[in-house]
């Protein structure tokens, strides 16, 4: 175990040496204080004692003694002066000494408790408990900043397992392929044909999930090339592109788009990935005989996109969530889908790094309601 | 011995069982927790290799299930889940071993011997019968030191007879644990490649291992075995 002292060197010594100095200086100015007004009460003393007598019979010798006596005091009075104020003075720092350990001692439990706190034992909290005061409210705004930490570690270390479970399946079906093959001992071109197309389906995987992790690691803005598109266009062949799945599960996509293109500053690429990932879901999540609707319009300001469908939906409870990176309503039905938990997530990464909107409207059993919002004339967020 | 193999990812589950039928196990392949369960009422599988992770039922409540109806066949979790919770869980609740997803197939092989040596409470890893001997590591019969060239079926009759040493073992049940579900069954199938083994067997010089016991089944007797 780390001393305290050790841990947070700078802040620990700097706030104990000015601490000291502080109670050191209050100290010892007190004490000359009150040495001094001893001195004085007794210098009054004295001067009173020596009024002159009533009968003066040699006023030159009473004088004469008179001063004698006064040299005589002033020298008692430096010694006890000098022997008191080392005396005081040694008891004071010792006094002080004390005190300002005592008064620091909250800080150091503090300094210990936080010098247990490491990334393995985030759990800990120090949990101060006294007076409401400075170092009370130093304790409790540790323990809270502590608590997010932990939290942001907590979805850190959750995103990583993720992205490595999403990466390890493939693997493990390329492997565990390859293996099988290797076991015969004269395979025919066909099953090495078989062999690589399966290789190559897992690789694909792996390329598509890296890409996505690509572009939704935080602060790492993808590079964008704005232009003008038209987002009519983009759907139009989208629509195409995805009518083939959809009649396989006997699901019809209606088109409701503005009779106007609709141009927008915008990645054509981007925009592509996040309408086909909408749509996609939209088939996905749907029923038998069911329908998407992919609708378009444009005002002044935005051009908007809504996808819906009339599918399974998504439960209230999960609505706020849905955003999220390798978040799974049902974890292994989307899976069984081909899912990997990351397309609403890089939906509306792409939404917002064109300026726009994404919200969500969704009833279990009923169907769900992506509305896109996005500026016509949008500035890069790059 | 009959294996089903319960995951999510075809081309995995596809991989798996088309592995294990290399290796002489009669294999039945599933993809979804449900249907996994529906498999474990009606057939009886000496083995259910299971993922964790499935759709409808998960792999654990599969487990469950299986154990929970009595059933005693061997389990063996695959997992690509790193958290050791599941493993935990499984293993408590009665799978017998586990394997982290990727694995190497040796290795899963391996661990299906080894759980099914367990399940017959078997410490030999070779099968003996006198002189004859089955090398399930290898699928290597012989008699006295020959070796016996046997097809897949014929191998997997004689290593459950030997397993099973002592027992009369009805065609039914060697229909149920050495043919899958894509086999075309009728009664004379078991009888053919009983009457090929024989025939292999007696040429070899070991007669009369396999006793037919009339209306009741097949025996391997097992009192010679003492010899070691």
């Amino acid at each position: 175990m780390q001393k305290p002292s050790e841990m947070f060197p700078k802040i620990d010594k700097l706030r104990t040496f000015r601490f000291r100095l502080v109670a050191w200086f209050v100290g010892v100015t007190t004490l000359l204080v009150i040495l001094m007004m001893v001195g004085i009460v007794s210098a009054l003393n004295l001067t009173k004692e020596q009024d002159p007598p009533p009968v003066i019979v040699d006023r030159q010798a009473w004088e004469e003694r008179l001063a004698e006596q006064r040299e005589e005091y002033m020298h008692d009075l430096k010694f006890y002066f000098t022997i008191g104020s080392a005396w005081v003075l040694l008891i004071g720092s010792a006094g002080m000494y004390v005190l300002s350990k005592e008064l620091l001692k909250p800080i150091d439990d503090v300094t210990y408790l936080a010098s247990r706190i490491s990334h393995t034992n985030l759990k800990e909290r120090i949990n101060y408990r006294g007076p409401n005061d400075e170092i009370k409210r130093m304790a409790d705004t540790f323990d809270s900043m502590l608590g997010r930490i932990e939290e942001s570690f907590e979805q850190q270390q959750e995103f990583i397992q993720n992205a490595s479970h999403e990466l390890r399946t493939p693997i493990a079906i390329a492997l565990t392929n390859i293996e099988v093959q290797e076991m015969d001992e004269t395979p025919t071109v066909e099953e090495y044909r078989e062999l690589t197309q399966t290789i190559k389906a897992s690789l694909e995987r792996m390329n598509a999930v890296n890409n996505n992790l690509l572009l939704l690691s935080e602060g790492n803005n993808p590079k964008m090339s704005f232009a003008p598109v038209d987002i009519n266009t983009i759907l139009n062949e989208l629509i195409r592109e995805t009518t083939n799945t959809a009649s396989k599960s006997n699901i019809t996509i209606s088109p409701e788009l503005s009779d106007k293109p609709i141009i927008i500053n915008g990645d054509i690429m981007m925009l592509r990935q996040c309408f086909f990932n909408l749509i996609e879901n939209a088939i996905k999540y749907n029923k038998e005989n069911g329908t998407v609707t992919v609708r378009s319009y444009t005002d002044a300001m935005n051009a908007s996109v809504i996808v819906s469908d009339n599918g399974i939906g998504i439960p209230k409870d999960a609505l706020p969530y849905i955003f999220r990176r390798f978040y799974r309503v049902d974890k292994s039905r989307s899976r069984q889908k081909g899912g990997s938990g990351l397309g609403l997530a890089i939906v509306e990464k792409i939404v917002s790094l064109h300026g726009g909107t994404i919200h969500v409207e969704s009833e279990l059993d009923k169907g769900s309601s992506f509305t896109v919002i996005l500026p016509i004339d949008t500035v890069s967020k790059n | 011995m009959r294996i089903l193999v319960v995951e999510d990812e075809q081309a995995m589950a596809d991989a798996i069982a088309l592995g294990l039928t290399k290796n002489g196990y009669a294999v039945d392949t599933v993809y979804d927790g449900e249907a996994a369960i529906e498999a474990v009422d009606v057939d009886a599988y000496d083995l259910v290799v299971l993922d964790l992770n499935l759709p409808k039922v998960d792999g654990l409540d599969v487990c469950r299930h299986i154990r929970d109806n009595n059933m005693s066949m061997g389990i063996l979790m695959l997992t690509a889940r790193s958290s050791t919770d599941d493993r935990v869980t499984g293993l408590d609740i009665g799978a017998d071993d586990y394997l982290i997803k990727p694995f190497h197939f040796a290795e899963l092989l391996a661990r299906i011997r080894a759980i099914l040596r367990r399940e017959n409470k078997q410490r030999d890893v070779i099968l003996r019968e006198g002189k004859l001997t089955l090398n399930p590591n290898n699928m290597q019969v012989s008699f006295d030191g020959n070796p016996l060239s046997l097809t897949t079926k014929e191998y997997g009759i004689l290593e459950y007879l030997l397993v099973n040493k002592g027992r009369v073992i009805s065609q039914e049940e060697l229909l149920e644990h050495i043919w899958d579900n894509n086999a075309d069954l009728f009664s004379q199938t078991v009888k053919v490649h009983i009457n090929n083994l024989r025939k292999k067997l007696d040429s070899a010089g070991a007669d009369n291992i396999i006793q037919t016991i009339k209306n009741k089944g097949y025996l391997i007797e097992g009192n010679s075995s003492a010899e070691t």
